[in-house]
């Protein structure tokens, strides 16, 4: 990072390879849109670049890059909540014929039935995880996904570790009444 | 152990149960959770539901990422890596509709279409029409349209299409007349300033600070900057280009800024302020105390419980108010969230430890009447004092259940990338009294 500040883009390129399948898992678990998780992987690293000189290193590379991650993508799902037209991954795949990447599981998963119910159970659980407040929703990504330390999320939050922890039982909560009553979820 | 306390100990395990998953929990916190699972058969099979939800959502497959993405990163960086690399971090969250590269590219495009209106409009009237006169002090230069340059002199007649830079000592106020009869519109630029006179009712300021007052328009006069665009219709405002970004204060009316692209639109009024980056992001900015020259000044915090007390019985309910008024201005505080600008957060410590920090919710904030203020804007003035109503019970009922002396402390942050900046604090203590004492 030290090199990217001072401008060699050839350090940014190395920064990017190396975090750039954990952010797109990051922008996909969040929207699951893999147009969109690209679009937000690239803007990250513009904004990494462009605020290149405010890096500091006492903060770490992960909670900085976060940090952008999470404040480009609350400013997008803000915009989306004004524009509510927006095409999920499942939308596209059944309007254009693509087959959609959520169903295309490995082959060690149970039986035909059981998958049937596992993908039901997991579009379930998409959807609450969807409605969750956003807060909640980064919180449990970032701590359940991406195996980020609360401390951490704390940082890239900008809130007490208490509050993640709170933020992650409310989502986690949330998802268990999903998970256990189908009927509530989708209420 | 009765059943309420049964209840609380219950949801206070529950509440951990997905950190103790996540091991995030301390040994401490770990072994008394645990402890309780071995007696609790239902937090057992809470945590054995949590773990099964943890599980099945891990079986969830995300796609292939299909490109890495970096020539398309490479390669605006390389179209404007100056634009780019001056960005500042993007502290201020405000909305982000257009990605970077298009927004880039509008900018060219835009700059590059108004250079070529105003070739057409040059070539085709010959000599330039004056606009207005100006009133000059100290080292002030005028770049005609025809690209002749001129030192400006007290009176001298300003055309459109002309550019006009103030030296460090140089100051000068365009006079542009209005309706017959009525005011002018007065345009003073200070020092160090490049203001581009494009029509009598549109500027580009480049550098410096523009103070207008603009007489009554029929269409908008507007101020471009590489940042926004104000625009008005009649007003009194100030544009200052410093610090890679756009400040606008506006002293009296309304005016509109802009982003750069139109994507966000911000209407001011008196004594608001706002500041746009070089990305054009737009930002409402707090007002605290008068708008120069010490932002700070006069905001006050007090905590305070009702009837004035300070010691409380475990288990009862605490509830503090957090006033937030101010001496002798008014405060504009646009939001009140950990992911804006501003927050307050309420500190609890006992003996020296930190016992837990609870960040003021917008949802605490009541109006003078004690109803919620509904939304999070509010403006302080010093007729009004807001309260924040916080109770701790509720809030952090695992956290001062120990008898003891807390010290609560609130403080108001003004948000920024690395360091959280505390403006203003105020400290009080409360004491839990065991029963038994």
């Amino acid at each position: 990072m030290m090199q990217v500040q001072e401008g060699n883009t050839d350090a940014l390129q190395q920064l990017h390879e190396l975090y750039r399948h954990e952010l797109y898992a990051f922008f996909c678990r969040l929207e699951r849109d893999h147009h969109q998780a690209q679009d937000g992987l690239q803007e990250v690293f513009l904004r990494l670049w462009g605020a290149r000189s405010r890096y500091r290193p006492t903060a770490s590379f992960r909670t900085f890059v976060y940090t952008l991650a999470r404040r480009y993508w609350l400013n997008r799902a803000d915009r989306q909540r004004r524009s509510p037209i927006v095409a999920r991954l499942g939308d596209d795949a059944q309007q254009s014929g693509r087959p959609d990447p959520r169903n295309d599981r490995a082959d060690h998963r149970p039986g035909p039935a059981d998958r049937v119910e596992t993908d039901e159970t997991l579009q379930r659980l998409q959807v609450a995880l969807d409605r969750l407040p956003d807060p909640q929703r980064l919180a449990f990504v970032m701590a359940h996904y991406q195996g980020i330390r609360y401390v951490e999320i704390a940082e890239v939050m900008a809130v007490p570790v208490g509050t993640i922890k709170s933020r992650v039982a409310h989502a986690t909560a949330t998802l268990r009444q999903a998970l256990a009553d189908p009927k509530r979820a989708e209420a | 152990m009765s059943e309420t306390n049964q209840k609380t100990e219950c949801d206070t395990i529950q509440e951990s149960l997905a950190a103790l998953l996540h091991d995030e929990l301390s040994t401490t916190e770990s072994q008394h959770v645990r402890g309780h699972l071995q007696q609790c058969d239902r937090c057992a099979e809470e945590l054995a539901a949590t773990d099964t939800l943890l599980a099945v959502l891990q079986q969830e497959d995300i796609p292939d990422q299909p490109e890495s993405g970096w020539p398309a990163i490479a390669a605006q960086i390389a179209a404007a890596p100056e634009r780019v690399a001056t960005e500042p971090t993007p502290d201020v969250d405000t909305d982000e509709a257009t990605p970077r590269g298009r927004r880039i590219a509008l900018w060219l495009s835009s700059a590059a279409a108004a250079a070529a209106v105003l070739l057409i409009l040059f070539a085709g009237l010959g000599a330039p029409q004056p606009l207005g006169t100006a009133l000059v002090a100290g080292t002030v230069k005028m770049i005609l349209p025809n690209g002749s340059e001129q030192l400006l002199q007290p009176g001298a007649s300003v055309p459109a299409g002309a550019v006009l830079t103030t030296g460090a000592d140089g100051r000068v106020t365009l006079q542009i007349p209005g309706e017959p009869g009525g005011p002018t519109t007065d345009l003073t630029l200070g020092s160090d300033g490049e203001l581009t006179v494009h029509t009598a009712a549109a500027m580009a300021l480049t550098a410096g600070r523009l103070e207008a007052q603009v007489a009554p328009q029929d269409t908008g006069f507007t101020v471009t900057t590489p940042h926004g665009r104000v625009e008005v219709t009649g007003t009194q405002f100030t544009v200052e280009i410093t610090n890679a970004t756009t400040v606008l204060t506006v002293r009296e009316g309304e005016v509109r800024f802009h982003a750069p692209d139109d994507s966000a639109t911000l209407v001011l009024h008196e004594d608001q302020v706002a500041v746009a980056d070089a990305a054009g992001h737009l930002l409402r900015i707090p007002v605290i105390g008068p708008v120069e020259p010490t932002p700070t000044e006069g905001l006050y915090l007090r905590v305070d419980a009702a009837g004035g007390r300070t010691e409380f019985e475990p288990g009862a309910p605490v509830v503090l108010t957090v006033a937030l008024a101010h001496s002798t201005g008014t405060v504009r505080i646009p939001k009140l969230s950990h992911d804006r600008a501003t927050m307050f957060y309420m500190n609890i410590g006992r003996e020296g430890e930190a016992v837990t920090s609870i960040l003021l919710d917008p949802a605490n904030l009541l109006s003078e009447s004690g109803e919620p203020a509904g939304e999070w804007s509010v403006t302080v003035s010093p007729k009004a004092e807001y309260r924040f109503a916080v109770d701790l019970t509720a809030l952090a009922k695992d956290k001062i259940a120990v008898p003891g002396r807390y010290g609560v402390s609130v403080s108001y942050y003004n948000y920024t990338f690395v360091p959280l900046v505390p403006l203003k604090s105020e400290e009080y203590t409360i004491t839990i009294v065991s029963k038994e004492e």
